[in-house]
């Protein structure tokens, strides 16, 4: 698994050495479309309980080797903080207490930010290239899923799946389309929690979580994102939620009418299609109907094409966890390269 | 039927070990420490599940007619009785929803709110409304009751396609519970069966 992770590490290396690629669409900073074409049918029954299994048992291991590779180590420590750390180190997605509530008469309650580990080309399509190996660390991605009622600005997840992935699945013909799938340029999305204006500064925080150095190409990255981020904790902009709140203003004053909810439908896929046309080129499927030819997005989000499958193999293993206590759970770091630094 | 207390346990153990290694416990004043201690300690003796409570009537009764004003639709009583038993969670990845935050005396937010993820769901895939209330999800899954039946459903993410129907609202929350644990298969620890304790029909998260 450790070999996948350095894999799945140079593979977004290489998409570009250029740093600039990261800012240079400002609404969805770090990530790229990746074209990919596939069936949008549902796997049948049993090669769909298959990959659920594999990737319910790899899913684990992944985090904990994610944070035995010291470029994994040092990336999540920037991403996730050192409690996020620990948890991956027991096989658990990362996740902070940010609040506890403990009010008189009431019982205490918690709030967390929360993390998953979600696939770029999604379970449910079908790749017909053959390039895309489901359940294998170079189509994951660790994203912040933090839901705050109906403020989606720290759930970048919901966004893409929204924005891209449903409007082109939705209606879609049965044979295969090229499908547009976000992918992040790091494992982790966003890929830090505060500005750093320098690589000194980068550094500095390294030292001071006790975590590994990065690269530098991977210093130069997490600065172009800073950049583009304005230097800001990332937040989803708020034009891609906007239309959640009109839904509500529109169902509230209509209330159940069957021609009004009808209508709302229409006008709802509408905007969710317009909104994913700025986006995507020509040739791509929106709500079933093909961009023509002559189509050109409005926003310039960087296009690549996955063609390497991946080299090495992941195999899964059971899953159950026997106790969720970290005293029995700590891993060593992965002895696939020294590691110096593991307070993180 | 209630859920499984084993599971819930467990959750709930899971959070107090997670709260007591995280910065926010670490950094807090030694009193606060102590006092926060002592009414988890609290909890257990008068049998809840610390970090994991129930909703409270009061705040049933508004999230009721909050989705009756803006979803347009009646919270099916099984999900009320499973929302009095546990309030949301978000736990390795599955989001059960609660009782919003906005709808509470303290406005105090502990995770994805029910009225909100369905305005939000209904608004990002329209062909949903009012054909499913959204309860949860996960990587994999929408999970959700099927309006015109009650049925609890789960749902294929990327299509929305239902990709399994479940014999209880019950049984659908014990799957997700079970999955946040991340038990999938191996039944050498399985807990023992006990009233209520009994999942009948198929484990989805085993499938």
């Amino acid at each position: 698994m450790v070999s996948a992770v350095a894999e799945m590490l140079r593979n977004l290396e290489q998409i570009s050495e250029d740093p600039s690629i990261i800012g240079q669409c400002p609404e969805l900073p770090g990530v790229v479309l990746d074209k990919v074409y596939a069936s949008c049918l549902d796997r049948d029954g049993d090669e769909y309980a298959k990959i659920n299994r594999d990737y319910q048992s790899l899913r684990a291991h992944y985090f904990k080797s994610l944070a035995s590779h010291p470029v994994g180590r040092a990336l999540a420590a920037l991403a996730v903080g050192s409690s996020g750390v620990e948890l991956m180190e027991l096989g658990r997605p990362p996740a902070s207490v940010a609040e506890i509530r403990s009010t008189r008469g009431k019982p205490v309650r918690g709030r967390r930010e929360s993390y998953n580990c979600h696939h770029v080309v999604p379970k449910s399509i079908r790749p017909n290239s053959g390039v895309v190996s489901i359940n294998h660390p170079t189509n994951f991605v660790v994203a912040k899923t933090t839901r705050r009622g109906l403020d989606q600005s720290h759930n970048p997840h919901h966004l893409w799946h929204s924005l891209f992935l449903h409007p082109q699945t939705h209606n879609a013909p049965a044979e295969p389309i090229p499908v547009y799938v976000v992918r992040p340029l790091f494992p982790f999305y966003p890929p830090i929690t505060q500005g750093f204006r320098s690589v000194d500064e980068i550094r500095k925080k390294l030292s001071e979580l006790g975590a590994p150095q990065l690269p530098e190409i991977w210093e130069k990255r997490i600065l172009e994102f800073s950049k583009a981020t304005k230097h800001q904790p990332y937040a989803v902009p708020k034009e891609y939620h906007e239309i959640t709140r009109m839904f509500g203003d529109l169902y509230k004053a209509q209330n159940k009418d069957p021609a009004v909810n009808e209508q709302m439908r229409a006008s709802l896929a509408e905007q969710g299609a317009r909104l994913a046309t700025d986006f995507l080129p020509a040739g791509a499927y929106v709500n079933g109907r093909q961009l023509p030819a002559d189509h050109r997005p409005k926003k310039s989000i960087p296009v690549i094409e996955t063609q390497k499958k991946p080299e090495t193999v992941v195999q899964p293993s059971p899953a159950r966890r026997k106790s969720r206590s970290s005293k029995r759970y700590i891993q060593k770091p992965a002895t696939l390269a020294p590691t110096n630094h593991q307070k993180v | 039927m209630p859920l499984n207390t084993h599971y819930l346990k467990e959750l709930s153990d899971l959070f107090v070990e997670d709260l007591k290694r995280s910065d926010y416990y670490r950094k807090l004043p030694e009193n606060e420490q102590r006092n926060l201690d002592a009414r988890l300690t609290a909890e257990v003796s008068q049998g809840l599940y610390p970090l994991l409570p129930g909703a409270d009537d009061a705040e049933l009764q508004k999230l009721s007619e909050a989705v009756q004003e803006k979803l347009g639709v009646s919270l099916p009583p099984a999900l009320v009785d499973i929302l009095r038993q546990v309030d949301g969670f978000v736990e390795d990845g599955v989001s059960l929803y609660g009782v919003d935050g906005d709808l509470r005396d303290d406005r105090f937010d502990s995770g994805p709110g029910l009225l909100a993820e369905n305005l939000l769901n209904w608004s990002g895939f329209p062909e949903t409304i009012q054909k499913y209330l959204f309860v949860g999800d996960s990587d994999l899954w929408h999970f959700a009751i099927e309006l015109a039946t009650g049925i609890g459903v789960a749902l294929h993410k990327s299509t929305l396609k239902q990709a399994h129907r479940f014999s209880s609202l019950e049984e659908l929350v014990n799957d997700m519970m079970q999955q946040a644990l991340g038990d999938f298969g191996d039944d050498a620890e399985a807990p023992e069966e006990e009233p209520g304790n009994h999942s009948t029909g198929f484990h989805f998260s085993r499938n």
